[in-house]
């Protein structure tokens, strides 16, 4: 896993967002190394990892950038933003602080990184059942208001890690490939309908991880 | 006459009478409650009146305020606007209200206080006569009746009933004949007193009318006509314009709008503006419609709503036009500049042509104003031309602002303002290795050498990296000339002039710079030097600010205070004029100078001579009196000049504990005066003309000090933070590999210090960033254990993004960008801001 495949057909860079503490770390190495660390440390600056994974028959290289999530730590630039199809907006289902945050991660977002940016609400921890402090319905709603798609996982028993990634990634996928191919027939009217297709991709996806986080 | 009571039935106290007195009292007082209610009406209305009063006046305010809001239109007569026309009406309005308040206010007088004492004096004295008079009846019947029981056998008791009776019956009579006349007169008197009052009021409501009706007639006459003819003529004109405007649309619908809408500016290309789609460069590359003009060989983009101008291209001599490869959309079109590609999409293709050729033509416009405005510049004189046709070439864009500033910056480092060898005017090229600036042909010659020996840049064209230009402000032609000019001796080579030949240039420059025929050696060692020592002033930077002229008094006491100022550098009064006489003092020029054991005397270009004298204890290097250039008298902004003050007191922290003296850097013995140690010395005092004349004297910019850990100039140059430092030694062939004793490199040393700048600085010069010291930590070791983000920032992704350009050039993968912006984003910091680096 993770190892470097030189061949990739797309590659997307994704960024992790969210407060210190809420399991950011973990959620990449457990996608790109299978490795989970009670005590791992804070991150400084920021961290990359890759993986590939297939979508479609097509090779999707997913460069995720992992970024500091406590204020001392982060570096001064938020140049890091630039370039980013994909963010995963990472809170803790034990911390209803790092859930009231989400709307200052999400006016980070909208200040620094491309306006086209597929973001996904992911609560973490949710191996945490008794001490659950947001509720999965009120985040979902949430989630549903602001457009984003919407997640809960658990990068210490695995639950959601990988559907989360590729939720993602199969999101980017079909609005760039689609992208391409509608590029030529209607080019009249491209911004609007541009923002149709982000929109109307997360429903989709919502079905998916419905089914999956609430068995 | 109806309810007047007789007098005679009064007299005679009858039924009859008494009827008809209560009949009047009846009268009364039905009389008495409408009257009550009469003055209540009365008040009320007067209440209603006020408000509306008020009302009104409110709405006379904003007539007036309209009327300030039309200050500026006129109607047809232009004596004739239209606030004027409003203000007068507020005026009437407001007249018409005075009277309206005369009104109400009489209507009070009149109606309610009238009524009023009516009611209270009138109506009241007839009731308290009725009161008298009941009282009156009441005794008299009493009286009767006592009359009556007397009894017969006393007929004392029967004559005093009997006259009690009598004087009771005349009091009666009395009584009643004064109540009958009370309610009489009343009667007689609510008539005309009541009509009176009414009448009265009537006579306000008269005038009130009166006076309307004549302001209105003097204002009709005199203007209300006036103004509705020339309302009439204007709403006319208003449906003949309607119509013009109207038959626009039918316009539309005779040929398309789209190319007439981008072609402004009278057909004239240069200035064409238009939408375009403009394709975006993230990996979703999505279209998106932005407003394109090209002004001042720029194209630059704008949304429809927000105000905000994006440059997309601030030169468009370095872009050329040309079809779009990869475009699976029509009309599309290409603009590739060196290091970017946008395309662009028109709504067709006659627009498409439109923009092509109009780009085309304002790249061809825009080199051809360059060279116009350089063929004026060199006509005219110096300064005052430049600025102007600086101007002419370079409008006040962003970039374009941005060269004219390094160029003036440039140009007020002493000696710039002529090429450097040759003395041509208004030199356009500079190297930025040895810091001076360069007539073109001179450029051309330099170039020839090589980049290892001289780095050519354009200063109007090519994009600089701000530790360039810091290295430029440091050193220029002035301090140059003096190392490599000390000694010239024209049988080597003919010095060469504005209009030599090429041989003749290329022989002096060869000379100059490559032989280094002209410099002067360092002093060597005699017996007479051996107890001395010498040492390197540490610099500081040029200022922002500098007012020369300020400093024009050189000497001893001004060299003083500048000694003493490194440490005070804010608080200092004299702060700013020791800026200006750093400014000058940038010369490499050797002097002898210790602030009070040391004559102060200084040594234009050579203090060797003087040492012999014996009468002073030691040479600074790089400690001389101030220079002053004619014709710089005026402030200049040196936009980013050099770092900031902190990164100075983060310097003298650090080599207060190592040096141990606070202006220059430790005292050596005359005996290792050679050009390496004092290349390394200069480093660490960060003083670039001194650094100069050690490289010019065959310093070894790699040397290594066995003395102190193994360490190369450029690890001193890190420790005082300068980017400029550093830049200059990178620029002169100084490695980045070396490591010291403790098998650290620069970027060991950098990061170990949190100078986040340098760091930035050795990654874009590709330092290698796994290197292990000898504890085995790499420089990215170092800063996660030091928890520094930025610095941890910039190495992960230094390191991410060799990563990536190993695995197979994949063309604008993200990593790439991200690095570019972040790097660009840091450097900017560094080299413009370095307070926001500093952190905790």
């Amino acid at each position: 896993m993770g190892t470097k495949d030189d061949e990739y057909d797309y590659l997307f860079k994704v960024v992790l967002i969210g407060d210190s503490g809420v399991g950011k770390s973990n959620l990449l190495s457990r996608f790109t190394r299978n490795e989970f660390n009670l005590e791992s440390k804070s991150t400084i600056g920021v961290e990359f990892a890759t993986r590939s994974i297939q979508v479609d028959g097509k090779t999707i290289k997913a460069q995720i950038w992992d970024t500091a999530g406590q204020e001392r730590y982060r570096a001064i630039t938020s140049a890091y933003y630039r370039g980013a199809v994909g963010a995963l907006l990472v809170y803790d289902i034990a911390k209803h602080l790092t859930y009231e945050n989400v709307e200052r991660w999400l006016r980070e977002l909208r200040d620094h990184a491309d306006q086209n940016i597929v973001i996904m609400l992911v609560g973490n921890k949710s191996d945490l059942r008794h001490l659950r402090a947001v509720p999965t319905d009120e985040a979902r709603n949430f989630a549903e208001r602001n457009n984003l798609s919407f997640i809960e996982t658990s990068a210490l028993d695995s639950t959601n890690v990988e559907s989360a990634f590729h939720n993602i990634l199969t999101e980017i996928y079909k609005i760039v490939s689609q992208k391409q191919i509608r590029d030529s027939p209607d080019d009249d009217n491209s911004p609007s309908s541009n923002v149709q297709t982000i929109t109307v991709a997360p429903t989709d996806l919502k079905g998916q991880s419905k089914k999956q986080c609430c068995s | 006459m109806k309810h007047t009571v007789d007098f005679k039935e009064c007299l005679k106290d009858s039924p009859k009478f008494r009827a008809s007195l209560e009949d009047a009292e009846n009268d009364i007082e039905a009389l008495e409650s409408r009257l009550d209610k009469l003055v209540k009406q009365c008040t009320a209305m007067i209440e209603a009146g006020k408000m509306f009063s008020n009302a009104s006046s409110g709405f006379v305010v904003g007539v007036r305020d309209l009327a300030n809001y039309f200050n500026d239109d006129t109607l047809v007569s232009d004596n004739a606007k239209v606030s004027t026309s409003l203000s007068r009406f507020a005026h009437a309005m407001s007249e018409m209200l005075k009277y309206f308040n005369i009104l109400m206010d009489q209507a009070h007088r009149s109606i309610c206080k009238n009524l009023n004492n009516f009611i209270r004096i009138d109506i009241k004295k007839v009731k308290e006569t009725k009161k008298l008079f009941e009282k009156i009846s009441d005794d008299m019947d009493a009286a009767y009746i006592r009359n009556s029981q007397a009894p017969k056998s006393k007929p004392q008791e029967c004559e005093e009933a009997n006259n009690t009776l009598t004087a009771m019956r005349s009091c009666f009579a009395h009584t009643s004949l004064d109540y009958v006349f009370q309610v009489n007169v009343l009667n007689s008197k609510k008539r005309f007193d009541i009509l009176d009052t009414m009448l009265s009021f009537m006579h306000a409501q008269n005038t009130f009318f009166h006076q309307g009706h004549d302001l209105f007639r003097d204002l009709e006459t005199t203007y209300m006509k006036d103004i509705a003819g020339q309302v009439e003529e204007l709403s006319s004109k208003a449906k003949i314009e309607r119509k013009e405007m109207e038959e626009r649309h039918t316009l539309v619908q005779q040929k398309d709008l789209s190319t007439s809408s981008l072609l402004q500016g009278d057909g004239n290309l240069l200035q064409t503006e238009g939408y375009l789609f403009k394709r975006n460069s993230n990996a979703f590359k999505n279209y998106v419609r932005r407003w394109f003009c090209i002004q001042d060989s720029q194209l630059v983009y704008r949304k429809r709503t927000k105000d905000t101008l994006t440059v997309m291209e601030d030169d468009l001599r370095l872009c050329t036009i040309r079809q779009p490869v990869d475009s699976d959309r029509r009309f599309c079109f290409e603009v590739l500049s060196p290091t970017r590609s946008h395309i662009l999409q028109a709504d067709s293709d006659e627009e498409c042509q439109l923009w092509v050729s109009a780009l085309n033509a304002s790249i061809s416009h825009a080199y051809k104003e360059t060279m116009h405005s350089q063929e004026v510049e060199n006509k005219r004189s110096s300064t005052s031309s430049k600025e102007s046709s600086q101007s002419d070439m370079l409008p006040a864009e962003p970039k374009q602002s941005k060269a004219k500033i390094r160029m003036e910056q440039l140009l007020t480092i002493p000696g710039n303002s002529h090429c450097c060898d040759c003395g041509a005017n208004e030199p356009r090229w500079a190297s930025i290795n040895l810091g001076i600036t360069l007539c073109i042909e001179c450029s051309g010659i330099h170039r020839g050498f090589g980049v290892h020996l001289s780095k050519v840049r354009s200063i109007t064209l090519d994009t600089w990296e701000p530790e360039h230009l810091k290295v430029m402000l440091e050193i220029g032609n002035d301090v140059v000339n003096r190392i490599y000019e000390a000694e010239v001796d024209e049988t080597i080579a003919a010095r060469a002039t504005p209009d030599c030949n090429r041989t003749v240039r290329e022989s002096w420059i060869r000379a100059k710079y490559f032989q280094r025929a002209f410099i002067k050696k360092l002093p060597g060692v005699n017996k007479s030097n051996v107890s001395r020592k010498w040492s390197v002033r540490k610099k500081t930077r040029r200022s922002s600010s500098q007012s020369f002229l300020k400093t024009s008094r050189s000497g001893g006491e001004l060299k003083d205070s500048a000694w003493s100022r490194n440490r005070v550098v804010s608080e200092d009064l004299s702060s700013e004029l020791l800026e200006g006489g750093e400014t000058g003092a940038t010369g490499a020029v050797l002097s002898v100078s210790n602030a009070t054991l040391m004559e102060k005397r200084s040594f234009k270009n050579n203090a060797r001579e003087e040492q012999a004298s014996g009468d002073v204890a030691g040479i600074v290097f790089g400690d001389d009196p101030p220079l002053f250039v004619a014709g710089l008298n005026k402030s200049l902004d040196l936009e980013s000049s050099d770092e900031s003050l902190h990164e100075y007191d983060d310097e003298a922290s650090i080599n207060v504990g190592v040096d141990g003296d606070d202006f220059t850097t430790s005292w050596e013995d005359m005996s290792k005066l050679d050009p390496n140690l004092l290349l390394y010395k200069a480093s660490a005092a960060r003083n670039l003309p001194v650094m100069l004349e050690a490289l010019a004297n065959s310093a070894d910019p790699n040397w290594v000090n066995l003395e102190e850990d193994g360490k190369t100039p450029i690890m001193k140059a890190v420790q005082t933070g300068s980017l400029a430092a550093c830049e200059f030694l990178l620029l002169n062939n100084a490695k980045l590999d070396r490591k010291d004793k403790n098998g650290k490199t620069a970027l060991h040393h950098a990061t170990i210090l949190g100078h986040t700048g340098q760091v930035c600085q050795f990654l874009k010069r590709r330092a290698d960033q796994n290197a292990k010291d000898n504890q085995g930590q790499t420089p990215l070791d170092i800063a996660v254990a030091n928890a520094n983000a930025d610095i941890v920032t910039l190495l992960r992704l230094a390191k991410l993004n060799d990563e990536m350009k190993e695995s197979d050039g994949y063309l604008g993968n993200p990593g790439d960008e991200t690095f570019q912006d972040v790097f660009r984003d840091f450097t900017n910091m560094a080299s413009n801001n370095p307070e926001k680096l500093k952190r905790k």
